[in-house]
């Protein structure tokens, strides 16, 4: 049995509906956060061991969240898994270098973000092929 | 064009027309009737309050007795007459006879022509606008988002049988909900492209081109293999890569390569089929030389590639298709002597620093930077994932001539680029490499930006030179990969400057350096 916590950032309503669900039945503790200060708020309070981070959103986007989490030493162990726009390359560059753990691609398959997610907080787990980012060389 | 007709013929015949003898205008201007002839024989110049009194008394303007308003009329006219994009120009010859004659007929010409003009700038800049329509950008997110809901929804329900009843309605009246404003967006888009999008202006060749490569992110791997082949046949070794080249031609295709002096060769090469000569000019640099002996070379290995790159359908004309293949030839060539993977393992050693680069390949400043920019989207190796890097080259008056876009900043099409960008500036100190922190407006990324100006080397004193400004830059996420970003803070006061992507597209209203208003268009969602 998997546990953990996951922080869902989405401004949509209903793919967070979706996304809470899946995470839920999946055995995971879920908050959810509908706009990217919302979410760094949340995570100061308590740290989620994975967010969920929808790239684009009003106001403060998930770039804004992803630099203000990696540059926070006490929020090293928090694994990120940016959600970005399909034909968005430069997002999933841009995510890459800021040091997110992995990326999904809207419009994503439920599958598959269950079984990153996994993948992530329960390396046991066997995985569903390699993960979309290979690792960046240490630099 | 001939000059027009001088001041003092004018004064005559307009003199004689008032019925005034040379002794009466004379003395009403208070001049002798001497030096009022040595002037209507032009043997005299004319001009500040003497030609106004003399104006007055003829009852003339001063401009039109001078022939300052048809000089300038004249001059307006021939730079009508030079546009070609008129369907029917006007011969440059009759303008003298038009503005003599017809002054009448030559404004109103003139003002045909400045509306049609600045109806064109401003379709041109439509067109360009609607590659990042604020709708278009909208509707293609909620299109995205909706899809995405609907997506997750649906294999919910497939995935999770043992859910509650009324969870499963939920997600059912989810499905449907997001599927109705899903119809309605596609409606309200079929609308929109029906009424702006549909009037593209028919495409040139450059665009054509242009549009492929964009399409192709500048990169194309089956060159890429190509290039590598034939540098692994290439004769001799690294000692001399020209010499190689040029045995390469000789041995494998019959051509000779040839020096020639610049007046031989006016566009620094001319490569002729029949006689199997490559001619150089003496001019060029050794990396230029390299260069157009490799692009030949991909002429003849690679033209089966070349070929089948060329024939998309995409092109729709003959001048686009010869266009792309030497484009694509010249992609060869970088390819060929920049190769993939030592030239991308070099760059992130030596931190993307372009002149130890150019040391290391021999190369010149644009084809270290143009290379960069065309390898953004090539696969990641044991070099990492190369830096996605924009490539601009424009030319001393700021007209574009080269771009391509990877880095997420807009490069301006038809309009000159944001005058604050250093592209310009560094026309200021050049042969120097310049850097900028750059910061787009509403929210927009900060970019890092490297520009160098320069003349193009060769050529006597009597030359008359090129000069050009070459920049690259990346998104500021990945600036810490380049040397030029060293010690630089973008959130530090005053570090990032605030620019535009053109003044057309650009809402700053308080910048000093605007030099067109922006280009209003109304609310397009409506």
């Amino acid at each position: 049995m998997v546990s953990g916590s996951v922080l869902v950032v989405e401004d949509e309503r209903s793919i967070a509906e979706s996304l809470t669900f899946l995470m839920e039945r999946a055995g995971f503790a879920v908050r959810v956060a509908y706009d990217g200060q919302a979410a760094l708020t949340m995570i100061e309070r308590r740290p989620p061991d994975l967010i969920l981070l929808d790239v684009m959103m009003p106001g403060c986007d998930g770039f804004e969240v992803a630099r203000t989490v990696r540059a926070n030493p006490a929020l090293s162990a928090v694994r990120i898994v940016m959600i970005t726009a399909k034909g968005q390359d430069i997002d999933r560059r841009k995510g890459q270098e800021l040091g997110v753990d992995d990326y999904i691609t809207k419009p994503f398959s439920t599958r598959e973000v269950v079984a990153r997610v996994k993948a992530l907080l329960d390396p046991g787990t066997p995985t569903p092929g390699t993960s979309n980012l290979a690792a960046d060389e240490a630099s | 064009m001939a000059p027009p007709t001088p001041a003092g013929n004018r004064i005559r015949a307009l003199r004689q027309e008032c019925g005034l003898t040379q002794v009466g205008l004379a003395h009403t201007v208070g001049i002798s009737p001497s030096y009022l002839n040595l002037i209507e024989h032009n043997r005299r110049p004319i001009g500040g309050a003497l030609l106004l009194r003399i104006a007055a008394e003829l009852g003339i303007s001063a401009d039109q007795l001078a022939g300052r308003e048809e000089a300038r009329l004249a001059a307006e006219l021939e730079e009508m007459a030079a546009d070609p994009s008129l369907a029917a120009p006007l011969p440059a010859a009759a303008i003298p006879q038009m503005v003599g004659q017809s002054p009448d007929l030559a404004r109103a010409a003139l003002a045909a022509y400045r509306a049609y003009r600045d109806a064109r700038l401003q379709g041109e800049a439509l067109a360009e606008r609607l590659s990042q329509d604020p709708f278009l950008a909208e509707a293609s997110h909620q299109i995205l988002t909706l899809i995405t809901s609907i997506r997750s929804f649906s294999e919910i329900l497939e995935d999770y049988g043992d859910m509650g009843d009324a969870q499963r309605q939920r997600f059912i009246g989810g499905i449907a909900e997001e599927s109705r404003r899903l119809a309605a967006l596609s409606g309200e888009m079929f609308d929109f492209l029906g009424g702006r999008a549909a009037h593209r202006p028919h495409q040139t060749p450059e665009e054509e081109v242009d549009d492929l490569f964009h399409d192709r992110a500048n990169y194309f791997p089956e060159l890429e293999d190509e290039a590598e082949r034939v540098r692994r046949g290439l004769p001799g070794g690294e000692a001399g890569l020209f010499a190689s080249l040029a045995e390469s031609l000789r041995s494998r295709h019959g051509v000779a390569v040839q020096f020639a002096s610049p007046e031989r060769v006016p566009r620094d090469h001319d490569y002729d089929p029949d006689g199997r000569v490559l001619y150089l000019s003496e001019a060029l640099s050794s990396s230029s030389w390299r260069f157009r002996a490799a692009q030949l070379l991909g002429r003849l290995e690679a033209a089966d590639t070349i070929e089948a790159l060329a024939a998309t359908p995409s092109l729709t004309t003959d001048a686009a298709r010869d266009r792309a293949r030497h484009a694509l030839a010249n992609a060869f060539a970088g390819a060929l002597l920049l190769p993939r993977g030592e030239f991308l393992t070099a760059a992130r050693v030596l931190r993307y620093d372009i002149e130890r680069l150019q040391e290391r390949f021999t190369a010149s400043f644009e084809q270290v930077c143009h290379r960069l920019a065309s390898l953004s989207r090539a696969p990641e190796g044991e070099h990492g994932a190369p830096i996605p890097i924009h490539f601009l080259r424009t030319d001393i008056a700021g007209n574009i001539s080269k771009r391509f876009s990877a880095s997420g900043l807009r490069l301006p099409r038809y309009t000159g680029a944001c005058p604050r960008w250093v592209t310009h500036t560094a026309f200021l100190t050049p042969g120097r490499i310049v850097t900028q922190v750059a910061r787009l407006p509403e929210g927009g990324s900060t970019y890092l930006l490297i520009a160098k100006a320069f003349a193009r080397p060769g050529g006597g004193w009597r030359t008359a030179r090129t000069y050009h400004s070459i920049t690259i830059g990346c998104d500021f996420a990945f600036a810490r990969h380049m040397v030029y970003a060293d010690g630089l803070d973008p959130a530090a006061p005053g570090v990032a400057e605030p620019v535009g992507v053109s003044c057309r597209q650009c809402p700053r209203q308080d910048c000093a350096q605007r030099a067109l208003p922006a280009l209003a268009v109304e609310a397009s969602s409506g």
